[in-house]
């Protein structure tokens, strides 16, 4: 094989697999379905928390709560609620979603400082 | 010729490599999904859940917008359907009572399920007195300072009345139950109780929003004794509830479906 002949085939190559990536990345990516919670993007996490949270102050039942927060994917839930609550705090979210979310943590014993105004 | 040949394969081969390297080794990030890309399962604990911070909150917009979120058509009878599967399979009646209020507020058909009445024959059941009205059980935070709107609006039920359906198109006996708010406005997600001699069964109202939000029923058996009631108050309860005969055409007879009313104080 020449030497002008390999780089044909280098080229060939090279153009072969850059159409390929560009086919799967940009034209038809991989379509995921039958997706996990825990894949779900932080802002709806987010707003699956304050769902959770806003149940668990009707029927106070922590197990149940726990157990949603550990299907969306946390190891540790007190941590979660903490964080989307401040994040919501500092998103100046309606007082009353903080007042329900902030009941969650204090269950779970995970109050912080910026969640003193909002303890009952 | 020959290198032509080898150019295309190599082209084929890069192809491939490109295809399974972004498909197969390294795909399209795996996170930050979406609520419509979940699995039906979760699908459904993510609208048990709508279900249950919307019987807290009462917020019906942000509910319809969790739900679009689903990328999917939730309609009220869909959700209905969903409750009646939550029914079925035992779980606890807030979830139950929780998505027929989702189901409710998502719209249905008609109020009035039942078709032109004939003429009431004379009732050989008495109705129990009602001792004492309680207060149905409503969601209420007990460390927050507000109360959350529930779906059901507050109030006793009481005993309205119950007449016989005459109707030769039903295909088999019922007990229709409805529940009515004090305006009349239907009321979806109340828990029914029946029971009879060895045995006992319940059901919710709202559950098949094209026959009504305050609609629920019962199919009965011939020679059974039914007591019916809410399971907010079960003393007050309308015993006797068997399958009666009504006249039909050329002296032939047919059995009459009950219809049960209880409405809020």
């Amino acid at each position: 094989m020449s030497r002008l002949s390999a780089i044909v085939l280098l080229v060939c190559l090279v153009a072969g697999a850059a159409f390929g990536l560009y086919y799967g990345y940009a034209v038809s990516p991989v379509q995921y379905t039958n997706t996990d919670l825990a894949s779900l993007r932080q802002a709806d996490k987010d707003d699956y928390i304050l769902m959770t949270a806003s149940i668990f102050t009707a029927d106070n039942d922590l197990a149940a709560a726990r157990e949603r927060l550990t299907n969306l994917g946390f190891k540790n839930g007190g941590a979660a609620v903490a964080e989307t609550t401040e994040r919501y705090i500092k998103a100046d979210q309606p007082q009353a979603d903080l007042r329900r979310l902030v009941f969650l943590a204090i269950a779970l014993k995970t109050v912080t400082p910026a969640m003193q105004p909002y303890l009952p | 010729m020959k290198l032509a040949i080898w150019s295309v394969l190599s082209l084929l081969v890069g192809l491939g490599l490109g295809l399974g390297y972004a498909w197969g080794i390294n795909p399209a990030a795996y996170k930050d999904t979406s609520p419509a890309s979940l699995s039906a399962e979760h699908k459904a604990a993510y609208v048990r859940l709508v279900a249950g911070a919307l019987a807290v909150d009462g917020n019906v917009e942000r509910a319809k917008a969790r739900l679009a979120r689903l990328g999917e058509a939730n309609s009220g009878a869909r959700i209905a359907a969903l409750a009646q599967q939550a029914a079925a399979s035992g779980e606890s009646a807030q979830t139950v009572r929780a998505l027929a209020g989702l189901a409710s507020v998502l719209g249905a058909g008609p109020m009035t399920p039942t078709p032109a009445a004939s003429p009431t024959t004379t009732p050989t059941v008495t109705q129990t007195p009602t001792p004492t009205l309680t207060p149905r059980p409503s969601v209420t935070p007990y460390l927050l300072p507000t109360h959350p709107p529930t779906l059901t609006p507050p109030g006793a039920f009481g005993f309205s009345g119950k007449r016989l359906i005459c109707d030769p198109n039903f295909k088999q006996p019922l007990i229709q139950v409805l529940t009515l708010s004090a305006t009349g406005e239907p009321v979806a997600g109340v828990e029914v109780l029946v029971s009879w001699a060895g045995g006992s069964d319940h059901f919710f109202t709202g559950l098949k929003p094209e026959l009504g939000l305050g609609y629920g029923d019962f199919a009965m058996k011939p020679e059974v004794d039914y007591t019916v009631a809410l399971a907010s108050n079960p003393s007050m309860a309308v015993v006797g509830l068997t399958i009666e005969t009504c006249p039909g055409s050329e002296g032939q007879t047919f059995a009459g479906t009950w219809q049960v009313v209880f409405s809020q104080q």
